[in-house]
């Protein structure tokens, strides 16, 4: 299938020399995925990959409190630059008959975005198969979807593609290297947080500032 | 044309870190020894290595500059 991207690549924006010694803080990456055990190496492999391109992770697992969850969310995706969205899990659970569409829904508020703010936001979708977009939503027909077959080789192949112009751009064994690390610390990541998931705050919080410094300090 | 430059800047410290994501500073400091701690057992080729380029600006930061003293 040709590729298409959604808006004109872009080059990357030159960094201001700050004042001092601050640092600056990374572009950040929506990331739209499901939240469910199946998906929690994916979840994995997309921190470790976004933090290698020296982007930062954000999601909605990051909204605490009692605003609206609406706004909080629209309001994460108009402060980050990239927004990835995987409908990978389109299929509808035996267990749980209801059809969960936040995803979609969510995909639909960064396309909105970006339609008004062209230059500010940039959004790619996932998939685990071929074509399979183009009956769930159709809508996206000539939509360049990146395909990364449910594996995290084969994400990290994707991301190399779908962040190509950003100024960090680590290979796949480096990308490999952090969800390495990543994974051998979930399970005491988890128990310091009291929790069996790693689809919560804290857990993901530290996953993705761990990321961040290991990123640092193995992409040149 | 001349290509401009990208200028690199130091990534955030666990202060600013601690600051933007609202964080206490012992948790980001935490987080970073961690890391710090999995990458001292990484082989010295996973490693990030200073360019030829970075390495050269660091020394011209590290340059001192100024009035020479007199003998």
């Amino acid at each position: 299938m040709p590729r298409t991207r959604n808006v004109p690549p872009r080059r990357p924006a030159l960094r201001r020399k700050s004042k001092g010694r601050r640092g600056t803080a990374r572009d950040g990456v929506f990331l739209n995925v499901p939240y469910d055990s199946a998906f929690a190496d994916l979840f994995l492999a997309y921190i470790a990959g976004v933090a290698a391109f020296d982007l930062e992770p954000r999601a909605t697992l990051e909204i605490v409190g009692g605003e609206r969850r609406l706004d909080r969310t629209f309001e994460l995706i108009e402060r980050c630059r990239y927004s990835v969205h995987d409908l990978s899990r389109v299929e509808v659970d035996p267990k749980r008959p209801t059809p969960r569409f936040n995803m979609p829904f969510e995909l639909g508020l960064a396309v909105a975005w970006q339609r008004a703010h062209t230059r500010e936001h940039t959004w790619f979708v996932f998939e685990a198969k071929a074509h399979r977009i183009e009956k769930s939503l159709s809508d996206l027909g000539g939509t360049d979807v990146y395909i990364h077959r449910g594996s995290a080789n084969g994400l990290f192949a994707e991301l190399t593609n779908a962040f190509a112009r950003t100024r960090r751009q680590p290979s796949v064994r480096q990308m490999k290297i952090i969800f390495g690390a990543l994974r051998a610390e979930l399970p005491k990541l988890m128990r310091d947080a009291g929790t069996k998931s790693p689809f919560k705050a804290r857990v993901f919080d530290t996953l993705r500032l761990l990321a961040q410094r290991l990123s640092d300090r193995s992409v040149p | 044309m001349r290509t401009p430059a990208i200028i690199r800047t130091p990534p955030l410290t666990a202060e600013e870190l601690a600051r933007r994501m609202g964080m206490p500073r012992s948790r980001v400091k935490e987080i970073f020894d961690l890391a710090d701690s999995i990458v001292a057992k990484w082989p010295p080729e996973w490693k990030r290595k200073d360019t030829k380029r970075s390495a050269s600006n660091k020394k011209r930061a590290t340059k001192t500059t100024g009035v020479k003293k007199k003998k």
